[in-house]
């Protein structure tokens, strides 16, 4: 719906200019109707934030002593622990990702005319919680597991020792593999949809006037794509980047991700360690949403219009 | 279209009073009256049973083992419900500290009584967290006839970490952190740290530990000061000593440093948690591991772990690491939490136990206190549990001051793993 608003903005009927032009002028009651939403977000997750802040700044829990502190964030970012694990948790938030995001459009684009069994196919992985998801990934590919035996019993490996290790690993292949697993069929059903929503016709048309299957795909396709591309690689990076029990379960001893550097302070018997923990929350919610936000905003062409702009001027 | 919006409106209006009607029908409520708190200090035995009679108890554990759960659930359910009618609510927890964290969360919220936890299965850092906080119930024990089964000059029970226990910890279980290795495959165990290096060297990948600060990898940590820098005793005091940890903490980062090639997977890796480890072994991927005894003997019992493994102890370093119950001060019901904690103290719920085909957890009574028959039926126990255990407790020393394990954890990551 929003893309064909997009294209063809001269579709928009006289009325919707009309409730355009009047956006500013909001009747009272519309503020009231809409208090029940805001106060249960403001309350339970602006109030949360706000509580989480007032103690990483000293000003309340059991080892407050009343005065604001900086010292939870100094001591957060001084730590070399800290810039080691945000490298980590950035690199595996971004490389599932983007891994996931690429074979998902292609996975899409070849099912695109599959049936519905292909929908189904992408649905099946969906409702199995994370860690079953790690148990299985640990059965089969740790240095004992099903992969590993098979491949003693059949004399291509000498003993368990020569198996190359894909769990806990320093690469942490082991959480790349089960995000990938995870998220390639969420990406795809997401696309799929998207992709039946997309009308045949423009690409069609574009072939019709001689571009070749590369040059509709890049020009038709993918622009008509990108909401959806957008918005599901939107949420599989916030997802991954703030996921505690796959990197804790399956990740590198070594560093560890935010979120695990976070539940290890938070859980460290030292009480004044509390504050540094809830300063490494809120710095994992800032880094996050910043990414979010510059991604939006990259997502939504603004800035390369603007080159674009002052280019040709 | 509109009859629509109009619906849509009507119910954004109802839910917009309905929320207004909330928040003022909140204010206009009286502020509730304190509930009366029980004062362990003049209170009698008899007048704790009657208070927990047809009460509920949330007993707050560690609900990582089967047989531990099936021990809560099957044994000690029954007896509170057919001795005090009591109903027991097992609270399973991955660690312990997240209970700390719960009554901690709660007493912050303001909830000083009234919490969602009675009971806790706790010991050294965890208590100590709480005291530090002052946020346990008691001293409570003097009130229990179960600790008249104690010697109450043992330091084993007296002191948690170094800190005296002063009645707010009800003695639990009895935990020996050893060696276990699978004799089929190690034909001499090392008898401390030099030898066990030497080990590690003959048989590249075969040995291992716990990653750190997780529980067990925390343990691990501490034999190995004790056995790389001249025993226990240097520790022992109640108050941490930082000359002492400067002049020997070298020692065991050199230690571990030199270890880690020939670890498991050459070191890159570790276990993050205790199951993990005993799965290693059990899969025949190490052959030698530190454990604490009940996971042993239940292993050896289920036949999960090879039943060619034995327990042996490094004379000096292994730890002998009892736990305890305690009642966090916001606990709804702490006469219930005082009759729980009574029945694992008694005699009977430490004979239970430590049965190895029940759980196997040694106990921390005295047996000179017990009655004759008794005692024998506890030697009978010890007759049938699968490891030497008398011999090995004579080779344990306790655990020290916990701030020793967080040096260890900073020590480890930063110089060992990292």
């Amino acid at each position: 719906m929003t893309i064909l608003l997009q294209t063809n903005p001269n579709n928009q009927d006289d009325r919707n200019t009309e409730e355009q032009s009047n956006h500013w002028a909001i009747p009272w009651h519309a503020y009231l109707l809409v208090l029940p939403a805001v106060s249960l977000i403001a309350v339970l997750f602006g109030g949360g934030l706000v509580l989480a802040f007032l103690q990483s700044i000293g000003l309340m829990g059991l080892t407050s002593t009343g005065a604001v502190s900086l010292d939870a964030y100094q001591q957060a970012l001084t730590s070399r622990q800290f810039w080691q694990s945000l490298g980590l948790s950035l690199y595996i938030a971004l490389t599932a990702t983007a891994i996931s995001t690429v074979l998902s459009i292609g996975l899409a684009l070849l099912l695109l005319r599959a049936g519905r069994w292909a929908s189904f196919a992408c649905q099946l992985t969906l409702p199995i919680p994370h860690l079953v998801g790690i148990a299985g990934i640990l059965l089969l590919l740790s240095p004992s597991g099903v992969l590993s035996r098979v491949l003693v019993h059949l004399g291509w490996i000498s003993s368990d020792q020569d198996f190359p290790l894909l769990v806990n690993d320093r690469a942490n292949l082991g959480v790349m593999l089960h995000f990938l697993w995870k998220e390639i069929p969420f990406v795809t059903l997401i696309l799929l949809a998207v992709l039946r929503g997309i009308r045949p016709e423009y690409g069609m048309q574009a072939r019709a006037l001689g571009a070749s299957r590369w040059k509709c795909f890049w020009t038709v396709t993918l622009p008509l794509l990108r909401p959806g591309i957008i918005s599901a690689s939107l949420i599989v990076f916030g997802f991954v980047f703030g996921s505690f029990e796959v990197p804790f379960l399956l990740g590198s001893t070594f560093p560890k991700t935010l979120p695990v550097l976070v539940y290890q302070a938070f859980t460290d018997l030292d009480l004044n360690q509390r504050s540094v923990a809830i300063a490494l929350g809120l710095l994992l919610s800032g880094v996050s949403i910043s990414l979010i936000a510059l991604y939006l905003w990259l997502g939504s062409g603004k800035p390369f219009r603007r080159v674009m702009r002052r280019a040709q001027g | 279209m509109s009859s629509f919006v109009l619906h849509r409106r009507r119910f954004l209006y109802l839910s917009a009073a309905a929320c207004l009607a909330t928040v003022a029908a909140g204010c206009d409520r009286p502020p509730t009256s304190p509930t009366t708190r029980l004062d362990p200090a003049t209170l009698t035995w008899d007048e704790v049973v009657e208070l927990a009679r047809g009460t509920t108890v949330n007993w707050a554990m560690w609900g990582g083992s089967d047989v531990i759960n099936r021990f809560a659930d099957g044994w000690v359910a029954q007896q509170l419900q057919q001795q005090y009618e009591i109903t027991l609510n097992r609270v399973p927890i991955n660690d312990t500290v997240e209970a700390v964290n719960k009554v901690i969360g709660e007493v912050q919220a303001g909830l000083t009584s009234g919490g969602s936890i009675d009971l806790i299965w706790i010991n050294g850092e965890n208590f100590r967290t709480l005291r530090q906080g002052d946020l346990l119930f008691g001293p409570f024990t003097q009130v229990l006839p179960a600790l008249d089964s104690y010697d109450p000059d043992d330091p084993l029970i007296t002191t948690d970490f170094g800190l005296p226990v002063e009645g707010y910890e009800s003695p639990y279980t009895g935990s020996l952190y050893v060696m276990a290795a699978d004799t089929a495959r190690v034909t001499t165990q090392p008898q401390n740290f030099e030898e066990l290096l030497d080990w590690a060297i003959a048989n590249p990948g075969r040995f291992t530990y716990v990653a750190p600060p997780a529980f067990d990898g925390s343990r691990f940590l501490l034999t190995a000061l004790y056995g790389l820098t001249g025993g226990y005793e240097q520790y022992a005091g109640n108050e941490f000593d930082e000359a002492l940890w400067e002049q020997n903490s070298s020692l065991v980062a050199d230690y571990l440093s030199e270890l880690a090639p020939h670890l498991w997977r050459g070191g890159q890796t570790y276990p993050p948690t205790q199951n993990r480890l005993l799965e290693l072994f059990a899969n025949g991927e190490i052959w030698m591991m530190s454990a604490f005894t009940p996971n042993i003997a239940e292993g050896i019992t289920t036949g999960q772990l090879p039943s060619t493994t034995e327990a042996f102890a490094l004379p000096g370093s292994s730890l002998n690491d009892p736990s305890f119950t305690a009642i966090p001060t916001n606990a709804s019901n702490p006469a219930a939490a005082m009759v729980l904690a009574n029945l694992l103290s008694s005699p009977e719920g430490q004979l239970e136990k430590f049965k190895p085909e029940v759980w196997g957890s040694p106990p921390l009574v005295d047996r000179d206190r017990l009655s004759p028959d008794l005692k024998t039926q506890f030697d009978q126990v010890e007759a049938d549990y699968g490891l030497p255990l008398q011999a090995l407790t004579e080779d344990t020393v306790p655990v020290v001051n916990a701030e020793y394990t967080t040096r260890l954890e900073q020590l480890w990551e930063t110089q060992v793993a990292g």
